[in-house]
């Protein structure tokens, strides 16, 4: 696609039919579309949570206290994932969790897309000092482990629900902007981009309307496995305690608040973690699906 | 090539200096008094703490502080951990050989297992073992490592009692000098008996929880990797002539193929860092993840500015490494990129 | 310096496991909790040091095993003036020094100037040690040592003077402590003069019942019996710190017998230890209070219904039942009921949410009334689980209309903050020191400005309690005492300052084979009078 898109989009950069044509080549993978159902499940479920849901998140039923899913013996249907230490329902804080989980990993894609498209143009339209100054910048995020450098943004921050997107933003933005440049640098050289500054379109033009779009494809790759791997951050944040603050049902920090009963009621500390681990894999698979049918290259291979 | 050489050398100057001020600033501006957090519910007197803040120098203006930081850098001196009075950079160095004896383990856990299974995925193309491969891939690399590790603590070591929960080595029944750090080579150098196969247990499950990511990534790069030498043409020719299978994968295709699977392990150094610091949380591993935290918690500035100093400038000469490996092999990277 | 000190230590632990394997050694683990900072109880402050430094060392007096009693320690006896003033010491004689450790031998007995040295290490700066290891005295500050001593001298080599600025009934519980542990000024000399004085603290010398072997950061502290310890050489061996900080980890080595004694089960686990036939699951309750305190300076917690809606709106039972799930008993006092001068007459607020509305009602506030609440980010002895309690209060709050805001800093900005009158409302707590109710009560005393003190986290200087407070220290009769204690747990009731919570109970599992071992009251670990069998 790379061969042809450079052929078309010097004149016409959209061409009708495209998205069916990848709409074709993805539902071909039959993982990714199960990955693309489960997370549309996901999200409706994230969406409507309050229908959902049988209790409230937070609501506390002092009466049954680390009840056992219903499958155990004492369990309860009123309950049917069982209960937390403090009487929570833990079907409820799990699906309420769902939008916490996927509101972090949306809005750190969504800013670490802009601020990577930004960034990552200036870079390669401004070249010099000013790349070299972004680059370098970009280098030193990645050269502290990216738990650290988290933790210690939330150090710095207090941690809270928004510092976590703050902070696991600050950590992944680098890969977008690298990926920008990496992507518009080898767009910059060719025929259409001199074509299109010849005719005198500005520079501004140049980077969002004739260059950018060239570049969406493994962005938006980048975006969906993105997702998931600020899904995984923002819980190992709340495992350490630097996530959401009590009472947000937040999965890592669920898993985390609940480790004592490891030996006395696993239940409590699997289900939080499965929750994670079935989200992130959904959205892998649909991510892996997403390159696959955006990248004719890998496909055949 | 020395060119080539000496120009990342000195590209990485400007970046450890960058490193220098934001690890200084940032630190500065982590909330909480380094001298305040060291008293219990006893509190700490106004006057007291105005004469421990005076003996560490944290009355100085910041911008004194931070020169004062770069002298003792350009001296070797990483500064004194605030919780224990001794230099930061021994503390480190006694603790790195942990990190990196689980980091070393945990990276031939993942290579020992994911070529071999990517390479098998790939020879079987599209039956139920490609399948397999790439489904417990897909889970492995979206593992929350974290519960993964709780998970396997329960399993292993509480429902089975097979493996010891936390640790490096029982200290009770073994007792010797650990001159390198490497608990595996220290326990064999001891020579006291049964201490390397209880080292190894306690490395067990570390490896397993650390390795599983860059296990995920190494099996799937090895089989993408593996499927495109497979479909050149002098593979096709190999095969066309009659050389059996195995041979054409072992003798021609493999060694192609690795060339990008081994730059992608160069490049996970840094993450498998990352991973440290939970996986050494779990189990209790006396290395540099724990520590970090610990340094946090208690508000350690110099062991925590000392700290991520020497452990982004590891990830930095590594990655240096690695791009000079490239170079060395891919000359067309040598002249700007 | 470390790889010295090890290798030293192994030559040493390798001599001496040589030497007791031979007469069937009885070696006792403890599994404890954390690495200590240093081996000087005086420039520490919290149990897992003092912990790891007892064995090494005696003091003055000392706590009767397992009480808050003191009796005589290196102090054989000691003469009290009529106004309370001027102590004097006798102390006892032929009491020896650990020798060995460290290339130290030492060449005379415990003496005098071995007490000067400890007390003058903490208070005059002009000792060569009072800068070393920072050189941070906390206890000593804190238990107001400086502002009450007057001077402390000696007449012969067995005789020490203390004098007072003011009377102060508990000072002979205070030199118990763990700060006023006495070290040897011969070693120090002897340190000093071969220029590493920084390993008097890493390396102890003292005349306790175990001398010091070796010490690996995070993994294990070794100590063996001394000998020649002057009430008899201990039953046991060789004693060994397993240091393990996750508690599954400690329940899984006590249950294999690889250690003995454990400290500080979870409270999730208890059920699951009371079960187990090789294992005693020892209990007692602890000298301490869990709280929740009002600031009464802000607006509406000034107001006294709003701090009584407050109580009575949060559900103890609750608390007591999840949260302490059996490890705690619900508190009604600030002092522990095992500790003199308690006030059983006084009734504890009932949980009653229709009272809360009631009051708040009353009170002619506007509700939802918006407060936060502030929750430790740690375990302590008197809390197992500060956000669980939390989150708890949040939801029985809810109820009344009462929204709270759950806050938490990090643990050291997290007492400042609290300290400087920052939280509405927040829990913190304390464990007691020296078995004296002044210990606690001075908590919630005023300072010399008469403005409250900064751990006083209520905020509140009341003049009565005050000088309650300040008369009580200077007598020295219990029963006079107990009595003036008992009329400032009314006040405290009356006045609503807090939620009294929980004073917890201490549990500590140990094997069926560990014979006179018993639990300290005051949180602290002993093991000069167990034996194994």
């Amino acid at each position: 696609m790379v061969a042809e898109t450079e052929a078309v989009a010097a004149t016409a950069p959209k061409r009708p039919g495209q998205l069916a044509d990848f709409w074709a080549s993805f539902s071909e993978n039959r993982g990714a579309v199960i990955g693309l159902v489960f997370v549309g499940v996901i999200a409706l479920m994230a969406i409507f949570a309050p229908f959902v849901a049988p209790h409230s998140p937070i609501e506390q039923f002092r009466n049954f206290t680390k009840l056992p899913p219903v499958w155990e013996a004492g369990g309860n249907w009123s309950f049917p994932l069982g209960t937390d230490a403090l009487g929570r329902d833990a079907l409820s804080r799990l699906i309420y969790g769902a939008r916490i989980s996927l509101f972090i990993g949306l809005m750190v894609m969504s800013v670490s897309i802009v601020i990577g498209v930004i960034l990552g143009l200036v870079a390669t339209f401004a070249g010099g000092v000013v790349d070299m100054i972004i680059m370098r910048i970009m280098d030193l995020i990645i050269a502290i482990p990216s738990l650290v450098l988290a933790i210690l943004v939330v150090a710095i921050l207090g941690p809270s629900l928004e510092n976590t997107i703050i902070a696991v933003t600050v950590v992944y933005m680098p890969r977008y902007v690298r990926l920008v440049r990496g992507s518009a640098m080898s767009e910059i050289g060719k025929d259409y981009v001199t074509a299109a500054r010849v005719i005198g379109v500005g520079t501004f033009r140049l980077m969002f309307i004739t260059v950018l779009p060239n570049c969406l494809a493994p962005l938006i790759v980048q975006a969906a496995l993105g997702v998931s791997d600020a899904i995984l951050e923002a819980a190992a944040l709340g495992f350490l305690g630097l996530g959401a603050q009590p009472p947000i049902p937040e999965w890592g920090a669920m898993l985390a608040d609940n480790r004592e009963f490891i030996r006395s009621n696993p239940w409590i500390v699997t289900l939080p973690g499965l929750a994670i681990l079935v989200t992130v894999v959904a959205v892998n698979i649909m991510g892996d699906g997403l390159r696959d049918a955006l990248d004719p290259k890998l496909k055949r291979g | 090539m020395i060119k080539f050489i000496l120009r990342r050398l000195l590209l990485t100057i400007p970046t450890f200096l960058a490193l220098t001020l934001v690890t200084f600033v940032a630190i500065r501006l982590v909330p909480g008094d380094p001298v305040e957090v060291r008293a219990g519910e006893h509190g700490i007197s106004p006057e007291r703490l105005a004469m421990l803040r005076h003996e560490m120098g944290l009355d100085q203006p910041v911008i004194v502080q931070y020169f004062q930081y770069l002298w003792q850098l350009a001296h070797g001196n990483f500064g004194t951990s605030l919780r224990t009075s001794g230099p930061v950079a021994t503390e480190f160095f006694s603790l790195f050989p942990a990190t990196l004896e689980l980091a070393f383990c945990a990276m031939m856990f993942a290579i020992l297992l994911g070529i071999p299974a990517g390479v098998l995925a790939a020879v079987r193309r599209g039956n139920v073992l490609d399948h397999g491969v790439m489904g417990i891939s897909v889970i492995g690399y979206s593992m929350p490592i974290f519960w993964w590790g709780l998970l396997l603590i329960m399993f292993f070591s509480e429902w089975l009692n097979l493996t010891p929960i936390s640790g490096r080595i029982d200290p009770i029944k073994f007792y010797f000098d650990t001159p390198t750090g490497f608990m595996l080579f220290d326990a064999w150098w001891s020579g006291q008996e049964g201490a390397v196969w209880d080292a190894a247990q306690h490395l067990i499950l570390p490896t397993i929880v650390l390795g599983t990511v860059p296990l995920a990534v190494i099996a799937r790069i090895t089989r993408s990797s593996m499927l495109e030498v497979l479909s050149e043409d002098y593979v096709r020719t190999a095969r066309a002539k009659g050389m059996s299978p195995l041979r054409v994968v072992g003798l021609h295709a493999l060694r192609n193929a690795l060339i990008p699977v081994v730059t992608s392990i160069g490049l996970a150094i840094g993450s498998l860092l990352a991973g440290a610091v939970l996986t050494e949380t779990i189990f209790s591993w006396p290395g540099i993840g724990t520590w970090l935290i610990e340094s946090i918690n208690e508000r350690d500035y110099p062991s925590l500015q000392g700290g991520i100093m020497l452990i982004s400038s590891f990830v930095i000469v590594i990655n240096l490494l690695v791009d000079v490996l490239y170079g060395a092999i891919n000359p067309r990277l040598r002249h700007g990129r | 310096m470390k790889s010295f000190i090890q290798t030293g230590a192994v030559a040493l632990f390798a001599a001496a496991l040589l030497a007791s394997t031979a007469a069937g050694a009885k070696t006792l683990v403890y599994c404890s909790e954390g690495s200590p900072e240093n081996f000087t109880p005086a420039l520490n402050t919290t149990g897992t040091s003092f912990d790891a430094a007892r064995p090494v060392f005696d003091q003055l007096t000392e706590f009767k095993p397992g009480t808050t009693e003191t009796e005589p320690g290196l102090a054989q006896s000691w003469d009290v003036s009529p106004d309370g003033l001027t102590f004097t010491f006798h102390l006892r004689k032929g009491v020896k020094f650990h020798g060995g450790v460290n290339g130290f031998k030492p060449t005379r007995d415990f003496n005098a100037d071995d007490v000067l040295f400890s007390f003058n290490r903490q208070w005059k700066d002009d000792n060569p040690y009072h800068k070393i290891s920072g050189g941070k005295f906390d206890y000593f500050s804190d238990m107001d040592m400086p502002a009450s001593l007057d001077s402390v001298t000696k007449t012969d080599d067995y005789t020490v003077v203390m004098k007072l600025k003011s009377p102060n009934a508990p000072i002979l519980a205070n030199l118990a402590m763990d700060f006023m542990s006495i070290q040897s000024a011969e070693y120090a000399d002897f340190l000093l003069k071969a220029g590493k004085p920084e390993q008097f603290d890493q390396i102890p010398v003292g005349t306790g019942p175990f001398s010091f072997v070796a010490y690996q950061k995070d993994a294990v502290i070794r100590f063996k019996a001394f000998p020649e310890y002057w009430r008899g050489k201990a039953k046991i061996d060789d004693l060994v710190y397993a240091i393990t900080p996750d508690p599954t980890v400690r329940l899984a080595k006590i249950e294999k017998n690889e250690c003995q004694i454990m400290i500080a089960p979870r409270p999730a686990d208890l059920a699951e230890l009371g079960k187990n036939a090789d294992i005693n699951l020892l209990h007692a309750p602890g000298l301490n209070i869990a709280y929740w305190a009002f600031n009464t300076t802000k607006p509406p917690l000034d107001k006294l219904e709003v701090r009584q809606a407050l109580i009575q709106a949060v559900d103890k039972p609750t608390i007591i039942k999840e949260v302490y799930q059996g490890a705690g008993q619900a508190a009604k006092n600030l002092i522990p009921p095992i500790m003199w001068g308690y006030n059983d007459d006084v009734t504890d607020y009932a949980y009653d949410p229709a009272k809360a509305k009631e009051l708040l009602a009353k009170s002619g506030i506007t509700l939802p009334l918006e407060i936060d609440l502030w929750w430790m980010p740690v375990q302590r002895p008197y809390n197992p689980n500060a956000k669980r309690i939390a989150e708890l209060m949040q939801s029985d709050l809810a109820k009344v209309g009462v929204n709270a805001t759950l806050k938490s800093y990090e643990w050291g900005e997290y007492r400042k903050r609290m300290q400087a009158g920052e939280s509405m409302t927040g829990q913190l707590g304390w464990t007691g020191d020296n078995g004296d109710p002044d210990n606690f009560f001075f908590l919630f005393g005023c300072n010399a400005e008469k403005k409250p003190a900064s751990q006083n986290l209520a905020k509140y200087c009341d003049d009565a309690f005050n000088a309650d407070l300040v008369k009580a220290r200077g007598l020295s009769d219990q029963a006079e005492r107990a009595k003036i204690y008992k009329e400032m747990q009314v006040i405290m009731h009356n006045d609503a300052l807090m939620m009294t919570i929980a004073h917890s109970v201490v549990y500590e599992p140990i094997r069926k084979s560990v014979e006179g071992y018993k639990i300290s009251p005051l949180g602290s670990h002993y093991f000069y009078n167990v034996d194994l069998k």
